[in-house]
């Protein structure tokens, strides 16, 4: 097994982890936003359909 | 819909995959630069965000000239999709750039042709969101960020091929090319190619994603509309 063995940043240690730490925040951030409003938006679709159609089906069952 | 919804999951993996292991790679498993020092770590993200910031527009600038052409509107509402990507990534860009060129420069910033084409595409992904928020038709949105995106498309080209237009700035050359004289070292160039792919392929499942949300948001406006005028 190879040890894991955090590497040697030496004097430019902040610069490195902010930037990756900035990345990794920015990326997380435009994936979660997409997620979150992909779901949203899926469900209100989703919700308006199904509503849409009982309200069909309850039109056609009062003209019948 | 069909399509995209089975491919998605399959790019989603393999983007995660890619992304991961070339940034691990990157940061645990190089050396340091004799030069640059541990800074040089920066590049598995700086690189990949900033290929990818340009890369974007011009995706859109594609996907807009679709719309003008042939009035496709899922092209529009892809390149609507692409906007919010392309802006972080050209903001991961400039952030890990600033960082960067801190202890290697002796400056966070400077105004080189390069830099400041990169942050006016940055400010012009803003101005291209905020555009298309502020147009309610969505047709005639579309048509008017089409034309931004035509303009912003110069700055596009300018951040990425400035080097070569004015020879002059902080800002070096290509670190990869395929005609270079002199690319960055294997052991560099390895992790870094693993990242660029794992950065575009995480665009594309982010585009895709982003792309159904829109085109479902545009058949919830249309059957509201429908309604309403019945």
């Amino acid at each position: 097994m190879i040890p894991f063995i955090f590497p040697d940043l030496g004097p430019y240690k902040v610069e490195v982890l902010s930037a990756y730490a900035g990345t990794i925040l920015l990326l997380l951030a435009l994936v979660v936003a997409s997620i979150w409003q992909g779901r949203k938006t899926r469900a209100r679709l989703d919700d308006y359909e199904a509503r849409r159609a009982q309200k069909r089906d309850s039109d056609g069952d009062a003209g019948a | 819909m069909a399509l995209s919804g089975a491919v998605l999951p399959w790019i989603t993996g393999l983007a995660v995959v890619l992304v991961l292991g070339g940034l691990i790679w990157g940061f645990f498993f190089t050396p340091n630069d004799f030069r640059q020092g541990s800074t040089v770590k920066i590049i598995y993200i700086h690189v990949p965000a900033a290929i990818m910031g340009s890369g974007t527009w011009f995706m859109m600038l594609a996907a807009s000239l679709v719309w003008v052409i042939r009035r496709h509107h899922v092209s529009a509402l892809a390149a609507k999709a692409a906007a919010p990507v392309g802006m972080v990534f050209t903001l991961i860009g400039l952030f890990t750039g600033a960082v960067w060129g801190q202890p290697m420069w002796g400056t966070w910033w400077e105004w080189d042709p390069r830099l400041t084409a990169f942050l006016i595409l940055f400010l012009f992904y803003l101005g291209y969101m905020a555009l298309w928020a502020a147009v309610e038709n969505p047709d005639n949105a579309a048509d008017l960020t089409a034309v931004l995106c035509l303009v912003g498309t110069v700055f596009a080209v300018i951040s990425r091929y400035a080097i070569l237009f004015w020879n002059q700035g902080l800002h070096q050359g290509a670190s990869l090319s395929m005609d270079a004289e002199e690319n960055v070292a294997d052991v560099f160039a390895y992790p870094l190619w693993v990242c660029i792919i794992g950065f575009g392929l995480l665009f594309v499942c982010l585009v895709l994603l982003r792309t159904r949300t829109e085109i479902r948001a545009r058949r919830l406006g249309a059957l509201i509309a429908q309604e309403r005028m019945a």
